[in-house]
């Protein structure tokens, strides 16, 4: 057993699977708890930690998302 | 250059890099539906499509979340994580030919990785020794008491704070023990070289996390029986008391 964070957003829970600070922006990758084919990418507000945004384009996404699939790949 | 994702529709392009590697076998199979690898792969062609889609909804949202600590068998974070991994791959632009490539073994990734990030969570604890400027210090007396506590696999902890930190750090938490080095360590342990060691520790941490899903499977088998047995004394007492 491990622990995990669950976070809800909007009513809806989420397993925190990874969290990468990338250009000093935290982003959280998170699996819906309920629908594991559900996931979803989100990134704190530089103010306030405990508030999170989406992230601002689709070359943010597709940015972040290579760096988390490559760490997963190049680390073993 | 095609890279899977069709940035003037918001799609993973299926086919982009994918033609030229396919083989005629797949392709067969495709045909037929049959092929596991190639559902596999279409599947996560549409999580990553999904992750883009949620992701970055207009306009953007804001949520304050609410976070709550708890304990979960690893074997399904690391699913998870390997799932949305891949199809992070994918949302990022690498090629279906190349992620199928690399398929198989991504759950073992994954396991391993799972791992790695619980040690950085619950150990290394990057988010509770953070400076003013929102970086991290590193407490390498409280990483060196854990990886060292009785009844601990040192070889497997030290292997994690490797895979996290990096050589230079490695060797900073090690400073002050019987090794001051990894080097010093590995030929202590009686390893043949860093990468025999790293070997036994990626082994190790997989063999522990199937006995660990094997535990699961088996605790949910008897929970299971004594359900069944429960009731089976029961519907007994009650054909017993007439």
């Amino acid at each position: 057993m491990v622990n995990v964070f669950i976070y809800t957003i909007d009513g809806v829970d989420y397993y925190l699977l990874d969290e990468l600070v990338i250009n000093g922006i935290h982003y959280l990758y998170l699996s819906n708890v309920n629908d594991e084919e559900d996931f979803i990418i989100r990134k704190r507000d530089s103010e306030d930690k405990e508030v999170l945004v989406t992230l601002d384009n689709e070359e943010e996404v597709k940015k972040v998302a290579l760096i988390l699939g490559s760490k997963i790949i190049g680390e073993n | 250059m095609s890279n899977g994702y069709n940035q003037s529709y918001g799609q993973i392009n299926p086919n982009a890099n994918y033609k030229l590697t396919r083989t005629r076998k797949h392709h067969t199979n495709m045909q037929n539906g049959s092929n596991p690898s190639v559902k596999g792969e279409t599947y996560y062609i549409q999580q990553a499509n999904n992750i883009m889609k949620k992701s970055t909804m207009t306009p953007t949202q804001r949520a304050r979340a609410k976070v709550i600590r708890q304990q979960k068998q690893s074997q399904e974070l690391g699913k998870r994580l390997a799932a949305m991994g891949l199809a992070c791959l994918l949302a990022g632009g690498i090629g279906a030919s190349a992620i199928s490539a690399i398929k198989d073994k991504y759950d073992e990734h994954a396991m391993i990785y799972c791992q790695l990030n619980d040690f950085r969570h619950d150990v290394i604890e990057p988010n509770t020794h953070t400076n003013v400027d929102g970086k991290y210090w590193i407490d390498y007396d409280k990483i060196s008491d854990a990886i060292f506590a009785d009844g601990v696999d040192s070889s497997v902890e030290l292997y994690k704070a490797y895979n996290s930190l990096g050589k230079t750090k490695t060797n900073n938490i090690l400073e002050g023990t019987s090794s001051n080095t990894l080097e010093e360590f590995v030929e202590k342990k009686g390893y043949d070289s860093v990468k025999d060691w790293t070997k036994y520790c990626t082994n190790a941490i997989l063999v522990e996390a199937q006995i660990e899903e094997k535990q699961a499977e088996l605790k949910e088998m008897h929970d299971e029986f004594t359900e069944k047995k429960s009731g089976f004394d029961l519907k007994n007492l009650i054909g017993g008391s007439k």
